[in-house]
Parts: structure tokens; sequence; C-alpha cells
């Protein structure tokens, strides 16, 4: 039979429900040796202060100046691409931020990775500035040992890396055992190299195996004792179902140098060895909510009456009333490390998100929560996000901070604070 | 001479067939439709009720059985998103994480009416049991039986063109009997090496009521491809693979 008289008969079924013409040039979507992405960033926020927290008085020492909120206005371009010449490319990743708020305007750059990359289908090696990515726990990785510390508010913002040499190797095999590879990493610091990696200088070694084993992936890494103290570690991941997750993450340190804060307000560097982990579970339920749930624990975390000491270190100087004082006490708990985020040992990570709520598509709504564990402090995040605009991604977010007075979270400077994040991608 | 071809294919079609000539035809289909081994580019394009539409665009590699690797070319916000298929085992890799995650298999990665089982789709052999078949109306209609609950559809009714021996329409239903979605296959186009097949793919659901999606299919061909193209490793070089 002709084609054509199939085709007659079959035209009822191949009439598409609406005739309409659509194209698709493939052309452009070819491989070229340059390539250029990126977006443009605009954050205005309205952040509410908490004046009662010791991170208020820190950032306003002086009662002249008590503000009970402030309007931030940032803006972001962020730029990627490449140079490709067979099997090599030089690649590059960089940000900009433009910032004003109560403090006034302020700007920075940074290039967060420039490297060289020669690659086949086995076998990669990379040299220059590389932010690799560790780990299987969406908030927090202990086992992250040559990356900088995530937002675990906003764990998917890009970071910047170190410059590194790093080879990967991976083979496959029709065996229980799927896959493995092997990436060995050379990460130099000396004073202008990787200098914030670490004071010491040194050539650190670190690495990475990766099995896929009867469907369970399998990480095993270490880092050389060196620039920091040497360490190893192990994460896993594997579906329990079709719509459930499971993940974790074991680091253990050697003779870890931990800021201890002893009665008479001196600062004690105290080594000993940690071990930090991660549990997670990530939940598809059929109403399309993915939940993400998470404890995370820091072996080398304070304890409640370690950080207990720091704010009453910092309550003690401000109420001499000295402005030196209070500075001093400000940089003691600076240098221990008191003001980074989530400084305590144990916590709880929530993020609870739902796919096209109402039935809208391309909006999503989620709530991230992470919880403190010792003093039962806790931030709430809620947040809208919407894709259906060509190109742009619009997010709209609160945050509240809650806890006791001497808890992290009651203590941050900002109490509530509500975002429109709007990204122009080209 | 063309109506006696006529009544010949009416009786042909009127002939039923066992479950082993269904799962031969469901094989046949999915040669017909795309080598064991190969690569694509896909555009897919999701159209609102007011006509708004938005589009995106798929590279994809598979190899053999239960391999398959697919990178977003296209709209800028989702470009060098990456997912790779090991059998049920599924990972999402997304250039700022910098790292892949692996995500249940009924995630879904883009919204609208497509999900992530219509992108990452095995062979409907590899997926689906073919319990019988049927002529009906110049085609044959296969009945297919998801083979595990990783599936999306637990059911499907395929009807297939007897000579092209291509799918023209699919109904996909959940385990509840619930109609999900209807695909329609059109546009049967020549793109060399022996592969004729459907150069577009509409899809509508009356859970989007409204919605329709649109696959439209290009660059189809044979590609021999190493295992360790399907590996995390490569999913964050997976653009490198386009010629």
């Amino acid at each position: 039979m002709s084609r054509g008289l199939t085709g007659l008969l079959l035209i009822p079924l191949l009439i598409p429900v609406q005739a309409e013409e659509f194209d698709f040039d493939i052309s452009r979507y070819e491989k070229k040796p340059f390539e250029f992405s990126g977006h443009l960033e605009i954050k205005p926020e309205y952040r509410y202060f908490d004046q009662d927290s010791t991170l208020y008085r820190l950032n306003f020492p002086t009662a002249d100046e008590q503000p009970s909120s402030d309007d931030r206005y940032s803006g972001v371009p962020e730029l990627e691409g490449l140079y490709r010449s067979g099997a090599s490319s030089l690649n590059f990743h960089a940000q900009a931020t433009a910032q004003h708020d109560i403090y006034g305007g302020s700007g920075n750059a940074d290039v967060f990775q420039l490297y060289y990359r020669h690659s086949t289908d086995t076998l990669t090696f990379e040299l220059g500035k590389r932010a690799l990515k560790w780990g299987t726990g969406y908030a927090w990785n202990p086992v992250g040992f040559i990356q900088r510390a995530k937002d675990p508010s906003d764990s998917e913002l890009s970071r910047e890396g170190f410059i590194i040499a790093s080879i990967d190797y991976v083979r496959s095999f029709d065996a229980p055992l799927k896959a493995i590879a092997f990436t060995p990493v050379l990460l130099p610091v000396t004073h202008s190299i990787n200098e914030d990696f670490s004071p010491e200088g040194d050539v650190n070694l670190a690495g990475r195996l990766y099995l896929l084993y009867r469907d369970t992936d399998i990480d095993l890494l270490f880092l050389t004792e060196g620039s920091r103290s040497g360490r190893i570690g192990l994460d896993f991941s594997r579906n329990l179902a079709t719509n459930l997750e499971i993940h974790g993450e074991l680091a253990w340190i050697h003779d870890q140098a931990r800021f201890i804060l002893d009665e008479g307000e001196a600062i004690n560097i105290r080594r000993q060895d940690s071990t930090s982990y991660l549990l997670g579970i990530r939940y598809l339920s059929t109403q399309d909510t993915t939940y993400i749930l998470e404890y995370y624990h820091s072996g080398s975390g304070l304890s409640k009456n370690e950080a207990e000491r720091f704010f009453s270190l910092l309550d003690s100087a401000e109420s001499t009333g000295e402005v030196a004082a209070f500075e001093k006490a400000r940089n003691i708990a600076g240098q221990a490390g008191f003001f980074t985020p989530n400084y305590m040992r144990d916590y709880i990570h929530l993020r609870v998100s739902q796919k096209e709520p109402f039935d809208i598509v391309y909006l999503s709504a989620d709530l991230t929560s992470i919880i403190n564990l010792q003093d039962h402090s806790y931030s709430l995040v809620p947040g809208v996000n919407y894709t259906g605009f060509n190109n742009i991604e619009l997010r709209l977010r609160a945050a509240l901070n809650q806890g006791v007075p001497h808890s992290e979270f009651g203590e941050k400077l900002v109490e509530n604070r509500i975002e429109l994040r709007v990204r122009y991608f080209f | 001479m063309r109506y006696v071809f006529l009544l010949l294919w009416l009786l042909l079609a009127a002939v039923p067939l066992h479950a082993q000539d269904a799962q031969q035809l469901l094989q046949e289909v999915d040669r017909r439709l795309q080598p064991e081994s190969y690569e694509m580019y896909r555009k897919l394009i999701n159209i609102e009720p007011d006509g708004d539409k938005k589009a995106f665009v798929l590279y994809t590699v598979k190899k053999g059985n239960d391999k398959m690797l697919a990178l977003f070319l296209d709209p800028p916000s989702e470009k060098g998103r990456a997912t790779l298929r090991l059998a049920d085992n599924m990972w999402l890799y997304i250039p700022d994480v910098g790292r892949p995650l692996r995500i249940t298999s009924l995630q879904s990665v883009v919204g609208g009416v497509f999900n992530n089982s219509d992108i990452m789709r095995l062979d409907f052999s590899a997926e689906y049991h073919a319990e019988s078949v049927k002529g009906e109306d110049g085609t044959y209609l296969l009945e297919l039986k998801a083979k595990s609950n990783s599936v999306a559809y637990d059911r499907l009714r395929m009807w297939v063109d007897q000579e092209a021996r291509v799918p023209i329409r699919i109904e996909a239903y959940a385990a509840s009997g619930l109609l999900i979605k209807t695909l329609h296959y059109s546009k049967i186009k020549d793109f060399g090496n022996g592969i004729v097949r459907p150069a577009m793919l509409e899809t509508d659901s009356p859970l989007h009521k409204g919605y329709k999606s649109v696959m439209l299919f290009s660059g189809v061909r044979p590609r021999d491809l190493s295992d360790e193209v399907f590996s995390l490793s490569f999913m964050s070089k997976a653009g490198e693979l386009r010629e």
C-alpha cells in the first residue's frame, strides 16, 4: 500500500489538536568555539532589625545611630563562558556585586572560576581556579574538604573556587560495581595563592574515590595534613523507592583547632580530633511536594555553654561603655568564628517545596527552616518562585529569625526580612 | 488495484495478534523511532491557554537499554542543566550547584505538561510489557503495562501506524485508570541512516486543561558512545559531545 493512502486513512489521527507550525533550527545549538552566558540580578530587600540582639549592638554600638530597619538594594551581573579547541577548553565564571544599604554603597568583583580543561571520555585534567563540590548533603557538606562553606538557607548560590590541579579518571563496568572514578587534587597555599584557604603555606593533596555499587553512590574522600588538619570522609546516596532518596556524610578530622573561651575570657586554641556527620532524606509525595530533611552534627561546633561565654564576653564589654573594649571583644569572637553561620553543634534542616501550587504552571512555593537543636532557636524562610516569563526568574522570599536571648537565631541582626530577586538570563 | 490493497489491508487489520507478536511489534516500534544508541536534539514547547509559549531545547544521547544523558541548551536559565539516567538511577546536575544530585525517578525537571519520564524515557520495550495487540482502523492498538512502579504511567494504549510501524497516538493511564495525558505523533520524516519517524509529538492532559506541549525532533542519528559518557563525571561536560 502506498504511503499516501495510509496517510490519507490516518488523517484524523495525524492532524494535531490545533494545527500550528513550529520551527526548530538546530544549527544555533551546535558546538561553537566560544560560548557565553550569564544573568543580571537585582534584589531589593527590606530588613527589620532586632534592636535587642547582640549583633545589633555590635553593628550599631553608638546611641546616636539606632535604626530599626533599612532598605538594601543589590545588583549582580554573573558571567560564564568558555573557549574550546579540540578536547581542550578555557573556562571562566565571574561575578560582580554592587550594593547600597544603611552603611552606604559598596561593591566587589570576583573571579569564581578560571581554569584550563583537557578531557577525553575517561580522563579529565583541570588546572586553574576551580570550585569543586563534594558531598551529598543539601544544606551542609562536612566532607567538602576543599570548598567554601555554603549558605544553608540558599544552598544553590554559586561559590568561589580555589586554585588547583586535578585529574579525574572514570571507568564503567557491566557488573554490580557499575562505575568507579578517582579524582586526586593538588591545592597549593602560599602568601599569594589560596591564602584564604589557610594561613599555613603548603602543597595540599586531596582526593575522592567514587563508586556506583549496586545502585548506591559512595564517595571516599581525604585531605592530607598540611595547611589544614588531615581528614578523611565518606558519603553515600541511594534511592530506597522511586520517590524516596537517602543520603549521608561522615567526616573525621585529626587534631582540629577549636577556639574556646575560658573562664578568664581569654581565647584558647584546643586541638582535638572531631567527627562531623549528616543524614538526610528527600521524599516526593503524590501531590508533587518535595520534602528534604537533614540532621547535621558539627564535631567542631560550640556547645551551649561555650556559646554562652561568647555572649557574656560581648555583654560585659558593652557594659563598660567603652568602644575599645567592645571592639576587642568583637575581634575575639570574630577570630573564633562566632559570627559564621551555624557555629554550634546540632542542627535540623527542613525544606518543603510544592511544584505548581493551585495548578499555576512555572510557579513553585517553598518553606525552608534551620533549627538549632541546642538552643531551640530557628530560622523560617518561606518563598515563591516563578519562571513563566521567558528568560526571567522571579523569587519572593521572607525570612524570620526567632529564639530566646543568647541563642543563635535570637541574636541575629535581622529579625525579619523580605526580598524580591529578579534575574534576567542571557 | 488501490481498492484491492485497501481491502487486504482492512482484512489484515482485523486479525488479532498474540502477546508475543505484541512484544515483537513494540520492539520494532522502538527501533523505528530511534537506533539503540543515538544522539538527537529536541525542542519542547509549552503552550499556555492564552497562547503564550515557553521553549526548552535538549541535546540527548542514549546507549543500550538503560543509559541516557540529556543536556539543556535553551532557555538560558536552564542552560547546562543535565540529567543522567542509568536504569532506575537518576541524577540532576545544575551548574550553580556544581555537583550531580541524585533525584527520585519521578522528579520533574521542567514545568508544564512534560515530565521527567517523557524527557528521559528509555525504549518502550525496556519499560513496558506488551500484553496484547489488535488491528483497529488502519492501526495496531498495543496494550502496554509498566514493568515496575518506577515508570510514571502504569498503562499505555499505543496506536501504531501499520505501515510505518511508528506510534501515532498514545494514551497514558495511572494505576487508578485515570487518563493522565494523550500523546499525538505526527510529521513522519526521513532523518537519514534509515530512520523514518515522526518529527513532532503533541501532548495534552486533562490534568492541565487548556495547556498543550509540543516536542520537535531533529538531528536523530546513530552514535557510538563509550559507557563512561554516562557517568557523573561527564555531566558537567555533556555539551562537548555535540559535533
